[in-house]
């Protein structure tokens, strides 16, 4: 086994949305985690109010080994689903891409927070984090972008410098971060953080649309295979799979002389790949040598 | 000092590559690059060939030289060598957080 090919991910992010599956579809797939020794499933369903499918997933997995975190439209939580949830040995996230909402009603914060960034509330994020040091919120994600919901966003040069000067203000200690995108990560986190790390789409990861695509990444539509017809395992064994591996591990053509390729390995694969539909070319979010 | 898992860290042993390393081991060929199961903390991953696995999954309130003393039942390697590598590696295991001694 290499850490570059995984036999099974490990990480399995689940969007479930308008989804009307029947609950064998359903459970097979959840058969099929446990027994792939899934450690994280994330699932997300923004719909409101929380689906009938997710309330399964989360029955049909309770008392296995899979550390499940869910996340959940801040304004689709109301107090009986809130006791619901909460009851569950899972780690909740609402999510919000507007820090008024939290600011408008502090106390109603379930849970950890899951914030969207987007071009218009980038600037917010030092505001987000000190509400949730403030309100004592465990944990802060900056989730995924979705390759299918629309404009793929990444920050300016300039914005993250003053993302980076503002920071320098909060204690980052105090709260548990999950940053995603690798060109925010080296704000956050210092530079050992980065060694090494490369996309593991389609290795530790995959992704599970609403309509049971399985693709790499949540921000890389490539299509693997379809779980309504094939199983995890068979999905991921295919050649198709071993393909798209081998693009990923390889660093873009166009780094190929970049003095800091060995550790940011061009990036995030996904987000180059829709926005210039090749692997060859570096992320365009890449501020080095810029 | 009794070594132990720090209960944060997942991990799986992968079987077909455990039974590949295993086979091998008996054939007297070198398992060392196979790696038999995967360890994930806060977002990184380490993967373990035979030995770390074997190390790792004895980790759990156990002193170093019990650990060697089991292994050594299942490894052909000197025990001082195997005591120096078992050393080394839980010492690394926990300068990454994935092991505490208690």
């Amino acid at each position: 086994m290499s850490p570059d090919n995984l036999i099974d991910p490990f990480i399995v992010y689940w969007d479930i949305n308008s989804s009307r599956h029947s609950d064998d579809v359903i459970f097979n797939i959840c058969d099929e985690l446990i027994k792939r020794k899934i450690f994280v499933l994330n699932l997300r369903d923004l719909s409101n109010p929380v689906s009938a499918t997710v309330c399964g997933i989360l029955d049909k997995l309770a008392g296995s080994n899979i550390k499940i975190r869910l996340t959940v439209n801040h304004d689709s939580l109301e107090k009986p689903m809130i006791r619901n949830l909460l009851e569950r040995r899972i780690s909740l996230f609402t999510e919000t891409d507007s820090v008024e909402k939290f600011l408008s009603v502090p106390g109603n914060i379930i849970g950890n927070v899951s914030f969207s960034l987007n071009k218009k509330n980038f600037h917010e994020i030092p505001a987000v984090i000190s509400f949730c040091i403030k309100n004592r919120i465990k944990e802060l994600e900056f989730p995924i972008q979705r390759a299918e919901e629309g404009e793929i966003f990444y920050p300016a040069h300039s914005e993250v410098d003053q993302l980076a000067h503002a920071l320098k203000e909060i204690p980052l200690e105090l709260l548990k971060l999950t940053v995603h995108d690798p060109f925010l990560w080296k704000v956050f986190f210092t530079r050992e953080h980065l060694e090494g790390m490369g996309c593991n789409g389609a290795n530790t990861m995959i992704y599970i649309a609403d309509n049971l695509d399985v693709t790499p990444c949540p921000l890389l539509p490539v299509t693997l295979g379809n779980l309504c017809s094939e199983a995890l395992k068979e999905i991921f064994s295919s050649v198709k799979r071993r393909q798209i591996r081998k693009e990923l591990i390889a660093p873009p053509y166009e780094c190929r002389e970049c003095a800091i390729v060995d550790n940011c390995k061009g990036g995030c694969r996904g987000r180059a790949y829709i926005l210039l539909e090749t692997f060859d070319r570096k992320d365009p979010a890449c501020c080095f040598y810029c | 000092m009794k070594i132990f898992r720090n209960p944060d860290v997942m991990w799986r042993e992968e079987d077909e590559y455990k039974s590949r390393a295993y086979e091998g081991l008996e054939k007297g060929e070198d398992v060392e690059k196979i790696g038999t199961s995967v360890l994930y903390l806060n977002g990184m991953m380490l993967s373990l060939n035979i030995l770390g696995t074997e190390i790792w999954k004895r980790c759990e309130g156990s002193m170093l030289d019990e650990i060697v003393s089991e292994l050594a039942g299942i490894f052909d390697v000197e025990p001082i060598v195997l005591k120096k590598d078992a050393e080394a590696f839980i010492a690394e295991l926990k300068e990454k957080g994935y092991v505490r001694y208690g």
